[in-house]
């Protein structure tokens, strides 16, 4: 135990000290990654003081307005969990877009998987006869299962006849809506609920409470480490350097002979697995108890936020969640406490993505880093 | 020279891309009206972009831009025509559905009540053709035109908004011999009717042939501007690359041994046209056989035919025997064939990737251990390469993207070639690579040869072709017109004339 304690601890000496040379005297290529990050988190800061702005005018007190947004999540351990509740459907689908937009797909299946996951999740949990662990992993398996086979539409239509994929999987989105709705009020639908919804979910078979007195899952946990499985995958597997390479140039990738057909199908069905396996578990892990969804969730949407936010890197999509899940928090926050409805939550976000996207932001500042960094270089050969 | 007029002076020219490549660093130049003013460097030197800046293509992150004395802000090509600056660029800007007038006109058309006057906009090209001396047909469509006809037509485009100063990126790359003599008859026209003409070009005959003064960059900064007839095409090529280069590798007699590659009556049609017509030859193994000819006569076709990217022919290619119609891409590799594309940002690299990555991606096999990277090794190979291949860079970890031509290319060759490939298809190989690589490139090529390799050069540079072929095919209009196997004994003259299908007996030369 002591010697493990001391590799550990050596291990973690090194890491700071790379880390802490890479601050210091960063080569080309790091100096860009901070810049990037840099970026984005100035962007952020950016977007919230414009929203700041503008709640000034929109709301009667816009300092309570403020405060709620920004200070009440912290205010007590119930809205900590519900923060770290908003991120563990983020984290899903933030890391199927990743995957997919890591290929070059822009696949908007998330949205219906994630309907559908959570659909199949329910009904397998509640009818199937094995409880605990297995039940539970048997019915994301199940939600999983599902969503492969509707994800394989878009991804065989690219791959075999490049039909674009985006359209398709917007269409097909509606088609796993109102399907799952034909057979929730057909056949599952709970006639002693005066809702439309399926019956309760068998406490054994649901994600248990993280953190007493929230209403946070385990599921957290299986969000994070599908996170850190993807990025594994995409930086350091065979098939994840093919995904990329094909997503930065499919031309190069078809005549290195690596299998463009192939990658195309297999982000496309990774996206459709991974944010299905997050409606299972956001219906396991849910408050309701139930499957009670009348509209598409909205998370497969997000997820591509949260993957701009975390440019593409899974590793990174849990912090790019957190931050979302974090002002979503304060968002309902601010429509209980003030006069301003969540709904504007909408607009830092859309602010935060046409700044991160914009190219030009901050663009003159990153030459500078550049023209410096190249000219001390010559210099040192000199 | 020392009494004519500067008529554009840049001072202090910086450029850096979003890519945070530095194009120009504080870069230089000066041109005297009424001179043909030769822009000289190697790739990546940054001429190209010096006058994307003056054309106002590209705006400078710093530096200043002087005309006839005065200061000037070029913010767009259209300001840049008004201060009476035409360019042509190496990729022609036409619309190959207009006709020559039309095309011409473009931008300045010449209009009665708001339609366009075809009668006034013939006879103006046809009056600006005579003028300078241009053959063209106003009437006919662009697109059925030839290269050479093409540019004549971007250069009267130029001539018609009465530019005064000309620029040409690298006019020449196309053409050939004959042409680009009839190309300098024109621009020695336009000099001495008062224009002054700027040609971007690394190509040191053509400079002492027809330039003035000679403007020579290097890394993105000025190195100096000489009067051409006091500089040797040796001290040019010296002042470019810093240092002495051979331009002639040195190559002993080879003897061939078994066919590797056997392309026999392949044929390949478009509708009625014939891209490829009952083409039939073999490389065999230390032996380099180069298709010759001007660009558009079917060699594309069978480069992509070759490498498997298309499947659409008639007639059989075989490797040692196999038939690779019915292989893929990977499957054709793993026969031993390696391919360097003319197109290398567009396929031949991944810009976005790191060189390491570029370096592995056609053999992962040999750094992914079930499926999962082999860091220390994949690092290993990459550093090797770097240090073989000479690749200019500050560690294996950095962006292909970020790389200059010539080093884009030593990774391409550096992946192709690392494991000794039996077949290696080299597409213009070093098309737009500076003068140092190309040296480099050529000596690998042969060094691969006398290894074994059967190599197939596709060039259109003719110093190229005869430096390295052991065999010469001429490719015009989709068949091989002459076959060469004694390429010493032709002279480039006769070369051309294959290439233009002015020649075509050549069975069996010599």
């Amino acid at each position: 135990m002591v010697r493990f304690m001391l590799k550990a601890k050596s291990y973690f000496q090194n890491f700071l000290k790379k880390f802490k040379a890479s601050l210091l005297t960063p080569t080309l290529d790091q100096k860009i990654r901070y810049f990037n990050i840099f970026k984005t988190l100035a962007a952020s800061l950016l977007a919230i003081v414009i929203t700041c702005f503008i709640l000034i005018f929109a709301s009667k007190s816009p300092l309570a307005a403020i405060r709620a947004l920004i200070i009440s999540p912290f205010k007590s351990r119930f809205w900590v969990g519900e923060i770290l509740r908003a991120f563990v459907p983020l984290v899903f689908t933030g890391v199927a877009a990743s995957v997919m937009i890591k290929c070059g797909q822009f696949n908007m299946i998330g949205e219906g998987s994630f309907y559908i996951g959570g659909f199949i999740g329910a009904i397998v949990a509640i009818y199937l006869p094995i409880k605990g662990f297995g039940g539970v992993l048997i019915a994301c398996l199940a939600a999983v299962a599902v969503s492969l086979i509707f994800g394989l539409v878009p991804a065989l239509l690219k791959a075999k006849l490049n039909v674009n994929e985006f359209v398709v999987s917007l269409m097909l989105n509606f088609i796993m809506l109102w399907l799952g709705m034909y057979f929730l009020q057909t056949f599952f639908r709970d006639e002693a609920s005066g809702d439309i919804a399926t019956k309760i979910i068998p406490d054994e078979n649901r994600f248990h409470t993280l953190l007493s007195g929230t209403y946070l899952s385990t599921g957290l946990i299986v969000a994070v480490v599908i996170a850190v499985l993807a990025g594994v995958f995409l930086y350091k597997n065979k098939s994840g350097f093919i995904i990329r390479t094909t997503g930065e140039n499919p031309a190069y990738a078809k005549y290195a002979g690596l299998g463009v057909t192939s990658a195309v199908i297999l982000s496309q069905l990774l996206g459709a697995a991974i944010s299905g396996f997050g409606g299972a578990v956001e219906v396991l892990g849910g408050i309701e108890g139930r499957f009670n969804w009348k509209a598409l969730p909205g998370f497969g949407f997000d997820g591509f936020i949260v993957a701009i936010l975390a440019g593409n890197n899974p590793f990174l999509v849990p912090i790019a969640a957190l931050f979302l899940a974090y002002l979503r928090t304060g968002a309902v926050l601010m429509s209980l406490e003030t006069d301003i409805a969540s709904e504007f939550i909408q607009i830092i976000q859309a602010l935060i993505i046409i700044i991160v996207a914009g190219q030009a932001f901050l663009r003159k500042l990153k030459n500078r880093i550049l023209f410096k960094s190249e000219i001390q270089s010559e210099e040192v050969k000199a | 020279m020392a009494m004519a007029n500067v008529i554009i002076k840049m001072q202090d020219i910086c450029k850096i891309y979003d890519n945070g490549i530095v194009a120009n660093d504080n870069a230089f130049i000066e041109i005297l009206e009424g001179e043909i003013h030769a822009l000289a460097g190697e790739n990546g030197a940054g001429k190209s972009t010096l006058m994307k800046i003056l054309y106002g293509f590209e705006q400078p992150t710093s530096g200043k831009i002087y005309i006839r004395g005065k200061e000037v802000k070029i913010q767009s090509p259209f300001v840049a025509n008004s201060l009476g600056i035409g360019m042509v660029h190496q990729n022609f800007q036409l619309i190959n559905e207009l006709t020559v007038a039309e095309n011409i006109v473009l931008g300045k058309e010449i209009s009665r009540f708001g339609l366009l006057d075809r009668k006034k906009t013939r006879e103006f090209v046809e009056k600006l053709a005579k003028e300078f001396g241009m053959e063209v047909n106003p009437d006919e469509k662009v697109g059925n035109l030839s290269i050479v006809q093409k540019q004549k037509v971007e250069i009267l485009k130029v001539l018609a908004k009465e530019a005064k100063i000309i620029i040409l990126d690298e006019p020449t790359a196309v053409l050939t011999p004959q042409e680009t003599q009839e190309l300098f008859v024109q621009l020695k026209l336009l000099r001495d009717k008062g224009h002054t003409v700027i040609i971007i070009t690394h190509r040191l005959n053509e400079i002492k042939q027809i330039c003035d003064r000679i403007t020579i960059m290097r890394n993105g900064r000025y190195v100096g501007v000489y009067n051409v007839s006091d500089v040797s095409e040796e001290e040019i090529s010296r002042l470019m690359v810093g240092r002495k280069i051979v331009r002639q590798v040195e190559k002993k007699k080879t003897f061939p041994l078994d066919p590797v590659l056997l392309v026999r009556g392949v044929s390949k049609h478009v509708g009625e046209k014939k891209l490829l017509d009952d083409v039939s030859f073999s490389v065999r193994r230390r032996e380099i056989v180069c298709i010759c000819g001007v660009e558009g006569n079917g060699q594309r076709e069978l480069v992509r035919i070759i490498t498997g990217f298309d499947k659409d022919y008639l007639g059989e290619v075989e490797i040692e025997g196999i038939d690779i119609r019915p292989k893929n891409i990977r499957q054709i590799r793993d026969l031993g064939e390696s391919h360097i594309p003319e197109d290398r940002i567009g396929f031949g690299v991944d810009s976005l990737g790191s060189i390491a990555e570029n370096l592995i991606s056609t053999s992962l096999d040999e750094v992914f251990k079930n499926g999962f990277i082999d860091k220390k090794k994949t690092l290993k190979i990459a550093e090797e390469c770097i240090q073989k291949y000479q690749i200019k860079c500050k560690h294996s970890l950095q962006k292909v993207g970020m790389l200059s031509g010539g080093n884009v290319q030593k990774v391409v060759i550096a992946r192709e070639t690392k494991n000794p490939p039996k077949l290696l298809v080299a597409d213009q190989p070093t098309r737009g690579v500076d003068v140092g690589a190309i040296e480099f490139i050529h000596r690998k090529l042969v060094e691969l040869r006398d290894e074994g390799s059967a190599i197939l050069l596709i060039s259109s540079d003719l110093s190229e072709v005869f430096s390295l072929s052991d065999r010469i095919l001429v490719f015009y209009n989709g068949s091989i017109v002459a076959n060469i196997t004694e390429p010493e004994k032709l002279s480039e003259e006769e070369l051309g004339l294959y290439m233009l299908g002015l020649k075509k007996d050549g069975e069996i030369h010599a």
